[in-house]
């Protein structure tokens, strides 16, 4: 019995994608002075799963390099951006290794393609869509580019889906 | 008479080449918020000459901290020259207010300050962001002049209404409030020599305050590092609007009385006035802030310092782990 439930275990896992994210741009509203940016780099190296952070000050942008084999929480990555006062345009995150398909499973989110049935590739630039990653206002914005639900082949289950577009 | 229209077209000329920073005012708060979990320290200081060597200056240490994203508070300790332990002999009927004595530099006391954000809408390089603010002093002095201010002059409460628009390198703030001071229970030193002091009981009047905040990014023309200066320049607009001020006086022998408002000089009347404030700020690294600013008599004026009066900050954030 004990067999069957580990050949079971294995085949489920194996048809979870699995990717890490590498790096990650998140796109800041509502400042326009570099004490707010360092602000943001400060509440945002606060996190135990990011390595760099860098600001691009003219266009408040965060460029955020992850710790490899520690586990990603954007939710966590856009409330630390709120923490300093300020709220998130967007997330683009860039994908690591990959399996084919159109969703994975990462840290128990679903991370699924709203975009489009296209499959991943390992290096793809991602733009989350959570909503609990930035405003209504800023969701709203991408509402014509959102042609799909949660795929009925991603079937795992998480405790909750953040919906994504390919970039490029 | 002169001196204050030189001191208005002064003041509105430097506010004018000032007119389009940032929302980091140098006398009044924004609508936004200290970071969370972020303590910032902030020294002040104010100084006026009032003639004859006499400077007057206050100066204050404040702590401010990020409870949470929308709510800060602040701790703020006062010291100045501005008070005696007692009120001025003759209170209230003259020598109101009262210049060119001596008076100790002391501890005032301390006030706290909380601002809760209930409004953002945040966008690309701008945002409209409202704020509710409340303060509480337990400052004692015996000051002499009606106006009230919670950080240095009188105890009591206040709130009020802040609200904030930034675009790109421009912003502009606007705070209405309301000042509830206590009454101040002392003594005056009577005119007859070998009197005893005559016990004397001050209530300071309900307050209106408000300000019209304005600031330019001057410098950078573009961000690339946080090593570059900021300089920000800005304009504030700042007044008071207040009532009569009361005042109870018990002579020896005599039961306490109120001195009627006929009695009592303008520093004691309602009033209202509008400060012209022009000032500069250097942020170093990304943090530490200079605030320097200039406060002129714009329209009527306070009582309770002599024009011009020199404002100063210096202010740091740390963030904590």
């Amino acid at each position: 019995m004990r067999k069957y439930l580990v050949f079971f275990l294995l085949f489920m896992a194996g048809l979870q994608a699995r990717a890490q994210f590498t790096q990650a741009e998140v796109s800041v509203n509502g400042l326009t002075c570099s004490q707010c940016s360092r602000s943001v780099e400060m509440a945002l190296k606060r996190l135990d799963f990011i390595s760099k952070v860098e600001m691009e000050l003219q266009q408040p942008t965060a460029h955020i390099v992850f710790k490899k084999n520690k586990a990603i929480d954007f939710s966590k990555l856009a409330a630390a951006v709120r923490d300093a006062g300020f709220s998130v345009r967007s997330v683009k995150a860039r994908l690591g290794t990959l399996d084919n398909g159109t969703c994975f499973l990462d840290n128990k989110i679903m991370y699924f393609n709203a975009g489009n049935a296209e499959p991943l590739k390992a290096g793809a630039h991602i733009l989350l869509l959570g909503n609990d990653l930035i405003s209504k206002t800023e969701l709203d914005k991408y509402k014509q580019q959102i042609k799909q639900l949660r795929p009925v082949s991603c079937v795992q289950k998480a405790q909750k889906d953040i919906p994504f577009i390919l970039l490029n | 008479m002169k001196s204050a229209t030189i001191s208005l077209v002064l003041g509105l000329l430097l506010c004018h080449f000032s007119m389009e920073a940032q929302e980091l005012f140098p006398n009044t708060e924004p609508a936004s918020n200290i970071p969370k979990r972020t303590l910032g320290i902030r020294l002040m200081g104010e100084a006026y000459s009032e003639g004859g060597g006499f400077i007057r200056n206050t100066n204050a240490l404040r702590l401010m901290y990020g409870l949470t994203p929308r709510l800060s508070v602040y701790l703020t300790a006062a010291s100045s020259n501005h008070h005696k332990k007692t009120l001025p002999s003759d209170y209230p009927y003259h020598n109101t207010p009262e210049r060119g004595v001596f008076k100790p530099y002391e501890f005032n006391g301390i006030s706290m300050y909380a601002k809760y954000r209930f409004l953002s809408m945040d966008e690309e390089k701008s945002h409209l962001r409202m704020a509710v603010y409340a303060e509480g002093s337990a400052v004692n002095s015996a000051h002499d002049e009606g106006e009230p201010r919670l950080m240095d002059d009188t105890k009591g409460f206040g709130f009020g209404y802040i609200g904030t628009y930034l675009k790109n390198k421009f912003a502009v703030s606007l705070t209405l409030g309301g000042i509830f001071p206590g009454r101040f229970k002392g003594e005056q030193v009577d005119v007859i020599d070998g009197m005893p002091n005559i016990p004397t009981t001050v209530k300071y009047p309900n307050t209106l305050n408000y300000s019209l905040s304005m600031g330019y990014l001057l410098w950078p023309r573009s961000y690339n590092s946080y090593k570059q200066t900021n300089i920000n320049v800005y304009c504030e607009l700042m007044g008071k609007y207040y009532g009569d001020t009361r005042v109870w006086v018990t002579p020896a022998g005599v039961p306490e009385y109120l001195v009627e408002t006929v009695f009592i000089p303008p520093a004691l009347r309602k009033g209202y006035y509008l400060d012209i404030v022009p000032g500069i700020q250097f942020i170093f690294n990304a943090n530490t802030r200079v605030d320097l600013s200039m406060q002129f008599q714009g329209i009527k004026m306070s009582y309770a310092r002599v024009y011009p009066q020199l404002n100063f900050g210096i202010q740091h954030y740390f963030y904590l782990k």
